[in-house]
Order: C-alpha cells, then structure tokens, then sequence
C-alpha cells in the first residue's frame, strides 16, 4: 500500500515539473524601482533611514561631500570621505579616521561605524549600486539583451577602477564569515539591477537561474579585474565575454541534462506500470 | 585561570579583613540612616515641611533629594579601600572581562582626551592608557579621572603611582559632582565614560546634559552600568543572588551590610537600557541602532551616543 502511495506521489511530482506554469513558480517581488533597490535591509545602523532621499549624479555627490556639521547623513559623510583616503590607508577603521579628522571630527567617532572596513565597503557597494542606474541612462538604447547585461557589467566593475590596488583586501575582508552575509546581499541587488536595467521580465524560475549565472560571472570577472594590468581592462572584457559563453553552454547543457532525467523517470514509471501495479 | 586568582585574592583579603574589621566604616553608615530615621520622624510630625521637599530613590527607601548626596558619598567612603572586592563579590570577577570590553569598544585612537566620569579608582582610566600604548604605541592620550569622593580619588591616585604614567601630563584628577562640571570647558573632551557611576547621580539628565556640553562635536558618550536582565530564568537567579547573596557576602567581607544592600538597590531603581537609551537621545546624543548592548544577559549594558 505504502508503495503505491510514494509512487502516485512521484508521478504527481513529476507531471508537475513537466507542465509547470510560469503562474506556480512566480517570484514574488516582480515589479521594483529604484527606492524598493534602497530601502532592502537596510541594517547597518549608519544607514540614513530617510528612503525619500533625491538620487544625486555622481559629480554633484562628489562636491557634496564633506558637507553640512549637522546633516541627518553625517556618518555617510564621513564615509564619503573616508573613501578618498583608501588608497592609501586600505579599507580599515584608518581611512574612517583620517576623513573624520579631516571634517573636524576628534578621531573617536570611528566608533560609529563597530565593524570599521566592513562598514565601509558597505557603504560603497550601496553607493555603486545607485550610481548604477544613472551611469547606464540612455545607453542601452538599441543593444540585444545579452550586450546590454555585458555592458551593465562592464559599468558596475569599472566603478571599482579607483580602488583596484585595494580591492583584494576588500574582496578579502568581504569574505570573512562576519561580513558574508552583507557581501552576498550586495551581490544578489547587483546582479538583480543589472538584469532589471537590461529589461528582464521574467517571472518564473529563469528569474533565479539568470541571477545565479550573472553573480557567478561577475565574482570571477571581478576577481580576474583585480590582477588586469592591460590597458582598459581589455583583458577584463575579453574574460567576461569568455565567461558568457561558458554560461550559455552550462544552460543548454543543463537544460539537455533535465530532459534526459525525466526521459529516464518516465520509462522507469513505464516499466513499473507494465509489471502490473495499477496507478 | 584568572577568576580562580581572583577568588584566592578574594578568599585571601577577606580573612584579613575580618580580623581588622573597623567599626568606624560602618558605624559611619548607620549613623546616616538614623539621622535618616530622624528626618523621616520630623517629616511625619511636621507634614507642611516634608510635602515640599522633592524626594528621589535610595536604594528601596526613599529620601529627599538633598540628603541623597551624602548618603551615597557615605558608601563609597566605605568602600573605597575595598572597591575592587566589592566588585568581585558583586560580579563574580566579570567586571574586569565586561570593562575590558568596554574599553575595547570605545578603541580610543592616538592622542584621545577622556574625562572619566566616577572613575575614583582608576580601572577605566588605566586600561584606557594601556591601550593606546599597546595597541597604537601612543602615549599622547590624556585622561582626567573624575570623582565626587576624596577617597576614591585617594584610591586611584595610588593606584597610579605605580604605574609608568604617574607625573605624567596623561592622568589628572579632579574632585567635583558630575550634575555640574563647571571647571571643564565647552567642547572640550573627545570621549566621555561614566563605568558603574551614573545610577549613584541624584539627577541623571543632569548629568547627560553636561556630559553633552563639555564634550566636542562628534565626541562620544560611553556608559557601562548594572542593567535589566530581561530573561525571566536567569532574572530569577540573579535577582536570588543580588538580594541573599550579596549583602551577606559584604557582611562577611568588608563587615558592612547596608552599604552593599544599597548598591544592589540601586541597581533595580535604574532604568532600564531602552529607556535609558531614550534619557541618553533626550539629552542630544546622536544613537547608533539601539544604543545600547547588553552584556551577560543584561546584568551590564553599555550605552553609547555621539554629540552630532
């Protein structure tokens, strides 16, 4: 009796999989802007609450920087600064101090920010992420789906051209098992507004299998970005359009591989039904 | 290891004590508490008198506001040779891992000025210059040990002779009450820290007011203080510990119950951390996410806030 129960259950699985509806599998959060990108956890306790903020091009947010003594945003401030001292100083609780003696501050105010360099990358991913936007307005008019994710690619990495020399700390530090689940949420909102800004509309499983593929390209051309020397992080592109048709290969492979496994449960569900068992 | 040494100092100074146990100290304390009867008798003769006196918390009991002063300045008179037992016996030895921990969050950089709020004795003012010299080879940093009792005071300036920093321009002292810092200029101090003092104020919004004033823009304000313990079965153990454990242990000792009574007292009369988190933004300080983190359960918590 139990048998005939896991194998009615198994056909009913398998039906499913084989008739599946975009309906069923729907994420859930199909439509975004850009303040939904901004207000997902937002936990570290710097972080301005207000969401209502207007977006800044990144030449007005550069002048801006070092601003008002007593803005809502002044840990954000220091951190903007502090961003110009990471060259030299890495991305550690130093950078944060040398900006906020630079702004007047006493030194002690690092104390705000209790994870130091963590805090820091924090806060330039989150920065990169809604500069994203802006810097890709009107370019990706006319281009096929595929460049249009190449060049939004391309766009994100080339924001972390400043910092390349430190980034391996960053990378590093980013890394550690504290800061995992802050680096890994910056990665999923990067790769999500890259493929929103190229139009994605999906709204079953490629949803995830597209994102999954993305991050996974853009963490080894990132890392591949850090050893560049060519000029124009040419050899760069030339890695990441590699890493793209490696991507599509995995695809239609897997894709051939699912066939051949419910090809394969079929007969085996075939077989068993011949023998006599009535489902 | 190191709370097993404790305990053999512990063990070791509580003998000698009990052999030397002076009737001064605690005939010092009850002489208060029967002026205190006094007052309270009169009060109730005389009612037009007594309705007009504000009254605020010592330990359980209450007492106007203009005797609490003295009264707590009487316990520590008391305690002050044998604070660091005292904190032992109250803490089980923890009170040096917690303010260890204190001053590792603090992380002072090079060149820090810390006034150390009822800090007599010198554990906070002292790990602070030790940790500037180890961790960043400074020794720039200045503290100012600040107190309201002569005799902590007394504790912590010997204390401090034998350490490299005595007659050195990084530790001063200065006797005064921390409601009114009046020799202390505006926007002066990079750090603020008040460790197990703040529940001893009469007016502790006072005191957050002037910590606000004398420290400068960007400044942080860093308290560790006895907390609540807010899960119920750990709550029910400490408070066992706190109320029978405690003030026989002070009998045995440093022979003065009463005052060891009040400390635990005063511990349960202190807000709690949100709401003195909210006292703290009320003040002006700027929070960072709660403000606050417990430590053990809550039996300490550290307040923090920026003046921004």
């Amino acid at each position: 009796m139990a048998a005939i129960q896991r194998t009615l259950f198994a056909r009913q699985a398998f039906s499913l999989l084989s008739r599946s509806t975009p309906a069923r599998l729907a994420p859930l959060a199909i439509t975004r802007t850009a303040a939904t990108v901004r207000s997902f956890t937002a936990s570290a306790s710097w972080r301005s609450e207000d969401s209502a903020q207007p977006s800044q091009s990144p030449q007005d947010a550069q002048q801006q920087s070092a601003a008002a003594l007593h803005a809502k945003t002044t840990p954000e401030a220091i951190l903007k600064k502090a961003l110009t001292f990471v060259p030299q100083h890495g991305w550690t609780t130093v950078s944060i101090a040398k900006a906020a003696e630079d702004m007047g501050y006493p030194t002690i105010i690092h104390g705000m920010f209790p994870k130091g360099g963590a805090d820091l990358i924090d806060y330039f991913l989150q920065d990169c992420l809604e500069r994203l936007p802006l810097e890709l307005e009107g370019r990706m008019e006319g281009l096929g789906t595929q460049e249009k994710i190449k060049l939004g690619t391309l766009t994100r990495l080339g924001m972390i051209a400043p910092y390349i020399d430190r980034w391996h700390e960053a990378l590093a530090i980013m890394g550690q098992p504290s800061n995992v689940a802050m680096s890994l949420n910056h990665l999923a909102k990067i790769v999500d507004e890259i493929w929103h800004l190229a139009g994605d509309k999906s709204a079953d499983m490629n949803w995830y299998t597209k994102r999954a593929s993305l991050a996974g390209v853009y963490t080894t051309t990132e890392l591949y970005m850090t050893t560049d020397k060519t000029p124009n992080y040419q050899a760069t592109q030339k890695f990441l359009n590699r890493r793209f048709e490696d991507a599509a290969t995995v695809g239609k492979v897997t894709n051939e591989v699912f066939q051949i496994a419910e090809f394969g449960a079929k007969s085996v569900l075939g077989l068993i039904t011949s023998k006599g068992f009535r489902m | 290891m190191a709370s097993r040494t404790a305990l053999q100092q512990l063990s070791r100074r509580a003998t000698t004590l009990a052999t030397m146990a002076s009737p001064s100290r605690t005939a010092g304390f009850s002489t208060m508490t029967k002026v205190l009867h006094q007052h309270n008798s009169n009060a109730a003769s005389n009612n037009s008198s007594s309705s007009s006196q504000p009254e605020t918390h010592f330990g359980f009991k209450n007492v106007p506001e203009s005797m609490k002063e003295a009264l707590v300045k009487q316990v520590f008179a008391n305690v002050a040779t044998n604070y660091d037992i005292m904190n032992d016996v109250m803490s089980g030895g923890v009170h040096r891992l917690w303010k260890d921990h204190f001053m590792r969050t603090l992380a002072p950089t090079p060149g820090t000025k810390l006034l150390d709020v009822a800090g007599g004795t010198g554990d906070i003012a002292m790990r602070f210059l030790d940790y500037c010299k180890e961790t960043h080879g400074d020794n720039s940093a200045q503290v100012t040990v600040f107190d309201i009792n002569p005799n902590m005071l007394e504790v912590g300036k010997e204390r401090f002779t034998k350490t490299p920093y005595h007659n050195t321009s990084q530790v001063s002292f200065m006797e005064g009450n921390a409601e009114n810092l009046e020799h202390i200029p505006d926007n002066s101090m990079d750090a603020y820290t008040i460790a197990f003092g703040i529940r001893n104020c009469t007016h502790v919004d006072r005191v957050l007011k002037e910590a606000y004033r004398v420290l400068k823009p960007g400044g942080r304000f860093m308290c560790l203080e006895f907390s609540k313990v807010e899960n119920p079965v750990i709550s029910k153990v400490y408070d066992v510990f706190s109320f029978d454990v405690i003030p026989t242990m002070g009998q045995i000792v440093a022979n003065d119950r009463d005052s060891y009574q009040y400390l635990v007292e005063s511990i349960r009369k202190f807000p709690p951390q949100k709401e003195f988190a909210k006292m703290i933004k009320d003040a002006g300080f700027t929070v960072m996410g709660q403000g606050y983190e417990d430590l053990t359960f809550g039996v300490a918590a550290i307040h923090s806030g920026f003046k921004l």
